[in-house]
């Protein structure tokens, strides 16, 4: 995930890219009268597009940059969703051994799903997910909702797509399906990707998805795999449940958003305030690491702010060697030789990172099923602290390693519970073992509703004269800084809170100067307080 | 090698019916054997002498011969019926034997091996210090019950909000006791007792050089102690709230306890006179869940 912040900077006419009928979209932010930028307290999507012939271009951007409720202007970029590397047919193959839950479900191609298999942790099956084991554990019984941005979405009889929409090259429909859209289309890249993350399980039709999620389908690649980041970004506002026009919009937000597609660009504005709304409600952001054997942080949306990247190994446990790597790379999951599904029947094994993306978003799913506040910085420190390391020649690697599923569920479920930095006071590990010390009568210490955030958990830091503040955010609000009241600050490595109320209020927390008037981000840090809450030292 | 204890009982002799092992066996059928056999009674019965001490113990049937299988010059096994009188003479160490005891169940006999320990009493002052040394060298090095006291004032203050969280920071990790001008000596001096402990184990120094190794790992282990008590005054201002000022206690061997502390000082605990239980005076009760008394 991209930490630093976005560098303001204008790319107008960088890379303007003219097709899709000769027409050229054009995106411009609207600021008010004044020529000013909006200030506005929670993320907003101020964007709007304008599509012209190629050679109007120029002369529409000048006139759109005279006007002076018009702030920045860019050119669409082309993106397109990650080549597969390979793409093998899949027959039906007998693995004697490694997929130990190959009885766990009844769907008939499970037992080709290596990529659930448990191998043991050898060195030459270091590349284990573990998440058949995992799966003994995670709580699937909540339906989550995955959003998915892609292309070639078709029926299978083994999803559920509950909403879909169509967005390409301006397109903003309801409907989704390629078979009806473009019914001469074989491109199915939508829905291998979405079968790995939410292929209905123990329905005895096809195989099995990491998530029991309902897929809501935003086609915004054509045919050939491309589509425009202006309409990228439209996607991602309607699965965050905001108005888009000519599509019906969504209720609520879904649970996570799976972006199997990148294009060589900084990221742009229109994108990452696109992303800004959907972080704002709730929404978590994968996506792949994209195919180019290169540096993640020149692609996007890898190098926007907030979302999960994630790259690809081989199921020996060393890197797939397209994929894309470096620091913006949060996670690895399997990528090489993934067996998913096509269409009714049709099985394929496929590479790229594409495919590591679902099996990561699935995750996250399950994750949100038990943590619904979880954001990206939650997600990312679970991710981070349940890999394994990459080894090679002996030597165990920096930076991102491969996900294990079974060390995530336990640390969602609880089993490695230290983690969490929100608990209750005598729940820190540094005093469980005196609790009795602090409960006894001569302490005189109310330990009711005493509760305290460990900020040495949270990957954030301050400077000197900088404060650690908790914001309490009422749920009927956007979880923001401004939207929240400050309810404890600390210039220490622990911050106390006394009597917080999870039920109606979410809790963030943000490095703030004294007067809040300078804060690092406008969207504080989840602090999942509801998994804190308890009434154990109240009844004493 | 075992720890030796106060209470010389004898471990229960209990029911001995499982039968393993030895002899026995032999060929099938239904032919009776016309000559008895032996078998070998799998539990070893540890008993527990003191020195200059004559322990009589019960066998299970009666015995027949002893013989020595690790004998130790200072214990001796007699034996009359159905009784074994285990002596044990003036020790300088902790004595050791084992011994095979062949008793008479009809016409069969039945062995089983006694490991017998002498025990050193006059140096059981010296063998609990050095334990506790040996077996905690690394918290006592530390002070880690001092830190853990000092600790959880600094703790208890910032959650009561008497300080703030950067101060709990600040004060928290003031309490280092490599800090101490009398660490190194005390490390060198108990380092030194752990080595001549287990010579005086083996047998290879007797009570006496023992002695000197705990008196002086003793009083390095107090002067290095000061730096505690030092910490712990300088956190009076926030333990005043809830205890009482602490006494000049030195770091020393709490008997009843059988470890090193400081917390034991007679002006903090009152022992039922009845129970001889230990509990802290008004004003140390806090103390109790951080010293485990």
């Amino acid at each position: 995930m991209k930490k630093a912040a976005i560098v303001l900077a204008l790319s107008i006419g960088a890379t303007s890219f003219a097709k899709a009928a000769e027409q050229v979209t054009i995106v411009y932010k609207v600021v008010s009268t004044q020529g000013e930028a909006v200030q506005t307290d929670v993320p907003e999507y101020n964007w709007k597009t304008v599509r012209v012939d190629a050679d109007k271009v120029d002369e529409t951007v000048r006139e759109l940059k005279a006007d002076p409720t018009i702030g920045m202007v860019e050119i669409a970029q082309k993106v397109q969703a990650p080549k597969p590397v390979m793409e093998v047919p899949a027959y039906p193959k007998v693995y004697a051994q490694g997929v130990r839950a190959q009885a766990a479900f009844n769907d008939p191609e499970f037992i080709q799903q290596k990529v659930w298999a448990d191998y043991a942790d050898t060195d030459t099956n270091r590349g284990s997910l573990t998440i058949a084991q995992g799966m003994d554990i995670y709580d699937s019984t909540r339906r989550m909702k995955i959003g998915v941005v892609d292309g070639g979405f078709v029926e299978t009889g083994d999803i559920t797509y509950a909403q879909g929409v169509d967005m390409v090259f301006g397109n903003r429909a309801d409907g989704f399906l390629e078979t009806e859209i473009d019914p001469n289309c074989g491109y199915r890249h939508g829905t291998q990707v979405s079968h790995l993350a939410a292929a209905n399980r123990n329905n005895g039709v096809g195989m099995a998805g990491i998530a029991n999620a309902d897929v809501y389908a935003a086609r915004a690649l054509d045919c050939s795999g491309s589509g425009f980041t202006t309409d990228i970004a439209e996607s991602i506002l309607w699965l965050a449940g905001e108005p888009v026009s000519g599509v019906t919009q969504l209720p609520e937000p879904v649970d996570v958003i799976n972006l199997s597609l990148n294009a060589e660009t900084a990221c742009p504005f229109y994108l990452q305030d696109a992303l800004d709304v959907a972080r704002s409600r709730g929404v978590v952001i994968v996506a792949s690491a994209g195919n180019n054997s290169d540096d993640a942080a020149k692609y996007y949306p890898n190098n926007c702010e907030g979302v999960v990247n994630v790259g690809s190994n081989r199921f020996d446990g060393t890197k797939s060697s397209f994929t894309n790597d470096g620091e913006e790379v949060d996670v690895f999951a399997t990528g090489s030789d993934v067996f998913t599904m096509s269409g009714p029947g049709q099985y394929n094994y496929v590479y790229g990172t594409s495919f590591s993306s679902p099996i990561v978003a699935g995750h996250v799913a399950l994750i949100k099923a038990v943590e619904p506040e979880a954001d990206e910085t939650r997600i990312i420190r679970l991710l981070k602290a349940a890999q394994r390391s990459f080894v090679v020649n002996g030597l165990t690697q920096t930076g991102a390693g491969i996900m294990d599923s079974l060390k995530l569920a336990k640390a969602v479920s609880g089993e490695t519970y230290v983690a969490r930095p929100l608990v209750h006071a005598l729940n820190h590990e540094s005093r469980i073992a005196t609790e009795a010390a602090y409960t006894q009568a001569s302490a005189q210490l109310d330990t009711c509703g005493l509760y305290e955030v460990d900020t040495t958990k949270l990957d954030v830091s301050r400077d000197a004269g900088e404060f650690f503040k908790v914001f309490e955010v009422s749920k009927d609000s956007d979880f923001t800084v401004a939207n929240g009241t400050e309810v404890s600050n600390s210039q220490g490595s622990r911050v106390l809170l006394k009597n917080i109320n999870p039920t109606v209020n979410n809790y963030g927390l943000s490095v703030c100067n004294a007067d809040n008037s300078v804060c690092d981000s406008e969207i504080p840090v989840n602090l999942n307080a509801s998994k804190a809450l308890t009434g154990v030292y109240c009844a004493r | 090698m075992k720890k030796l204890k106060l209470g010389l009982a004898i471990a229960s002799m209990g029911f001995l019916a499982a039968c393993g092992g030895g002899g026995g066996g032999g060929g099938g059928g239904s032919e009776t054997p016309k000559t008895g056999q032996e078998f070998r009674i799998n539990e070893v019965q540890d008993v527990t002498v003191g020195e200059n001490t004559t322990l009589a113990v019960s066998a299970q049937y009666s015995v027949k011969s002893i013989e020595p299988v690790t004998p130790n010059d200072n214990v001796t096994l007699t034996f009359s019926g159905n009784t074994i009188n285990v002596s044990v003479a003036d020790l300088q160490n902790p004595a050791l034997g084992s011994y095979d005891v062949y008793m008479a169940n009809g016409i069969d006999t039945m062995i089983q091996r006694y490991e017998v320990m002498g025990v050193n009493t006059s140096a059981f002052a010296y063998e609990d210090r050095a334990y506790d040394i040996r077996n905690n060298f690394e918290d006592l090095l530390n002070l880690a019950e001092d830190r853990k006291v000092y600790q959880f004032f600094v703790d208890l203050a910032y959650l009561k909000e008497a300080i703030t969280p950067a101060q709990r920071d600040v004060r928290i990790v003031d309490f280092d006791a490599r800090d101490s001008a009398g660490y190194v000596t005390a490390q060198n001096d108990m380092n030194a007792l752990v080595s001549v402990f287990g010579q005086y184990l083996d047998g290879d120094v007797d009570e006496s050089v023992l002695a000197g190794y705990v008196d002086q790992a003793e009083s390095s282990l107090m002067i290095h102690g000061g730096y505690g008590l030092e910490r712990l005054r300088a956190v009076e201002d926030l333990s005043s709230a809830v205890m009482s000022s602490l006494p000049d206690s030195p770091l020393t061997f709490a008997e009843d306890q059988g470890r090193f502390s400081r917390f034991f000082d007679s002006n903090m605990i009152e022992i039922d006179p009845d129970t001889g239980d230990v509990t802290y005076a008004a004003g140390y009760e806090i103390l109790t869940p951080l010293t485990g008394i």
